[in-house]
C-alpha cells in the first residue's frame, strides 16, 4: 500500500486502499500488457482490408472504427472504461470519508509557505468537460461536495493509480521536463515562471526545485484544485503561488514572465481557447522568454495506428478535444500568436524515473519520455 | 458509458459487454476480499489469537449482522450497478 506522500494525503482504510491500488494496476495491465497485442491483428487483417476497400492508407478514424469489430479490442474498451471510472470513484469515496481530517490539516497549514489567491467570481469555462477522463466531480467539484475534495481526489488518483508511472508525488513529468529545458537552454535563467492549468501543482513544484530563486506561480480556473494544491505545497514546504485565473486572459502585465508553460492542459480546452492561450503566452513573455506546452505527442509524431489508439480517450474517456488539439499544426498556431519560426522547438524529455529503472512501458508514455512543443520569444 | 452510434451494436449494449462490466467490477471485490482475509490471518497468527475453526464457529451479533448486510448491498451496487440501462 502507498504510504502517505505528504501531509495532505491520508492513508486509506485497508479495503479502500486495496481497491484503489488494484484499479490502477488493472489500468496499467490493460494498457501495457493487453492493448499492444492488438497491433498484430491490425497489421495482418485490418490494414490490408481497409487499404483494399479504400484504395489508400486508412486514417485514424477509419482504423479505430474497424478495430472495434475485433472482439478482443471491444472487450478492452469495456474493461478499460470500467477500470478508469471505478478508479476515480474509489479515490472520491476515500476523500469523502477523510474530508474532516483533510480540512483540519489544511487549516493548520494555512500559514505555510504556499500562497492561495481565489477568485470566486471567475467563470468556469463551458468547454471544460464536467467529468474529464471519467473523473467523478471533475476539476471544479461538480456537485459541490467540499472546497478541497476535487483537488484531493485528483491528487490521490494520479499518485495511486499512476504511481508506477510518475512517482508518489506525481512529479516525474515536471522534473524530467525541467531537466530537459536546462539542457536545451543552458543560458536560460528565468526569474518569474507561470504554469497555466496547474491543478494541484504536480508539475509546478518541480519547477520551483529546478529554478529555486524564481518566483513560481500556477494558475487554474478550478478553485477546488488550487485550494488543495496550496495546502499540499505548504505541506511540502514549497513557496509557490496558486492563483485562480483563466489562461486565456490572465490579467498579469505584459512582458512580466520569463517562462510560461502548461502540462496536459490544452487537450481539455477547445480551438478558440488554445489559440487565445498561445496569444496570451506571447503577450506575457519578456523578450527572450520561453513558452512550452507539454501533452501527449501530436498526431504528426505518430503512425496512423498509434493515432487511432486515442479513439478510446476521445469517445469513451470524456476527452473530446484530444481529436482536435493533437491534430493542430502547433507551429502555424505559434506564428499566429506572434512567435517566429526560428525560435520554435519540439523536444522529448526522457523520464527520469525510467532512467532509474522503472519500466518505460508501465509509464504509459511514448517510450518513457514526455513531449513538449514551444517557442522562444525573439529578443 | 457513452453510446457509440458508429457501431451496429453500440459499445456497452450487448450481453457480452454488460457481462464484462460486471466481471471487471467483481474482480476488484475479489482482490479486496482476498487481501483483507490474508491480513486477518497474518495478524491472528502473529499474535496467536485464533485459527480457522474458530472463525467457522463464530456467530455475529444482530448489530454486526446488520452492518454486514449493508456491506453486501454496497457490494451489489458496485458489482451489478453496471447492468442498469
Amino acid at each position: 500500500m502507498l504510504e502517505s506522500a505528504h501531509a495532505m494525503m491520508i492513508p486509506a482504510r485497508s479495503d479502500d486502499a486495496t481497491r484503489e491500488v488494484y484499479w490502477g494496476e488493472l489500468q496499467t495491465f490493460l494498457e501495457a500488457q493487453v492493448r499492444p497485442t492488438f497491433r498484430r491483428h491490425y497489421e495482418d487483417v485490418v490494414a490490408p482490408r481497409l487499404s483494399d476497400a479504400l484504395g489508400r492508407a486508412p486514417d485514424r478514424h477509419e482504423i479505430a472504427i474497424a478495430m472495434l469489430d475485433h472482439d478482443a479490442n471491444r472487450a478492452w474498451y469495456i474493461a478499460r472504461t470500467e477500470a478508469q471510472r471505478h478508479a476515480f470513484d474509489t479515490s472520491w469515496a476515500i476523500v469523502d470519508s477523510q474530508i474532516e481530517a483533510l480540512t483540519a490539516r489544511a487549516t493548520a497549514l494555512g500559514n505555510g509557505p504556499a500562497r492561495l489567491e481565489l477568485d470566486p467570481e471567475l467563470p468556469f469555462p463551458d468547454y471544460v468537460h464536467p467529468e474529464p477522463h471519467n473523473m467523478a466531480g471533475g476539476y471544479d467539484d461538480v456537485g459541490r461536495r467540499h472546497p478541497l475534495a476535487a483537488g484531493a481526489t485528483y491528487d490521490r488518483a494520479l499518485a495511486v493509480h499512476r504511481v508506477a508511472a510518475m512517482g508518489p508525488l506525481v512529479d516525474d513529468v515536471g522534473h524530467s521536463i525541467a531537466a530537459k529545458l536546462i539542457e536545451a537552454f543552458p543560458d536560460f535563467k528565468p526569474e518569474r515562471i507561470l504554469e497555466m492549468g496547474c491543478t494541484v501543482g504536480h508539475t509546478l513544484l518541480p519547477f520551483k526545485h529546478a529554478y529555486p530563486h524564481a518566483e513560481v506561480i500556477g494558475i487554474d480556473v478550478a478553485g477546488a484544485c488550487l485550494a488543495f494544491g496550496a495546502a499540499r505545497a505548504s505541506a511540502l514546504g514549497m513557496p509557490v503561488t496558486f492563483s485562480q485565473r483563466n489562461a486565456e486572459r490572465t490579467g498579469y502585465e505584459a512582458q512580466s514572465f520569463d517562462l510560461v508553460f502548461s502540462r496536459i492542459l490544452l487537450h481539455e480546452t477547445c480551438y478558440e481557447a488554445t489559440r487565445a492561450i498561445f496569444a496570451e503566452c506571447h503577450r506575457l513573455l519578456r523578450p527572450g522568454g520561453i513558452m512550452f506546452h507539454s501533452d501527449a505527442p501530436q498526431f504528426d509524431e505518430l503512425d496512423a495506428y498509434t493515432q487511432s489508439l486515442r479513439d478510446w480517450d476521445i469517445r469513451y474517456n470524456a476527452e473530446p478535444f484530444m481529436d482536435g488539439y493533437y491534430a493542430m499544426n502547433l507551429e502555424d498556431e505559434f506564428v499566429r500568436a506572434g512567435f517566429e519560426r526560428a525560435g520554435m522547438f519540439r523536444l522529448y524529455a526522457p523520464s527520469l524515473i525510467v532512467q532509474r529503472g522503472y519500466s518505460a512501458q508501465n509509464t504509459r508514455t511514448s517510450g518513457g519520455r514526455y513531449f513538449l512543443a514551444g517557442a522562444r520569444k525573439q529578443l | 458509458m457513452m453510446k457509440d452510434t458508429t457501431l451496429p451494436e453500440p459499445l456497452g449494449t450487448t450481453v457480452a459487454d454488460r457481462s464484462l462490466r460486471v466481471a471487471t467490477a467483481l474482480s476488484a471485490e475479489v482482490v479486496v476480499l482476498r487481501e483483507r482475509l490474508a491480513l486477518i490471518e497474518m495478524l491472528a497468527a502473529e499474535r496467536g489469537l485464533f485459527g480457522p475453526e474458530e472463525i467457522d464457529a463464530y456467530r455475529p451479533s444482530p448489530q454486526a449482522a446488520e452492518g454486514m448486510r449493508g456491506k453486501r448491498l454496497s457490494f451489489i451496487e458496485r458489482v451489478f450497478g453496471g447492468m442498469r440501462g
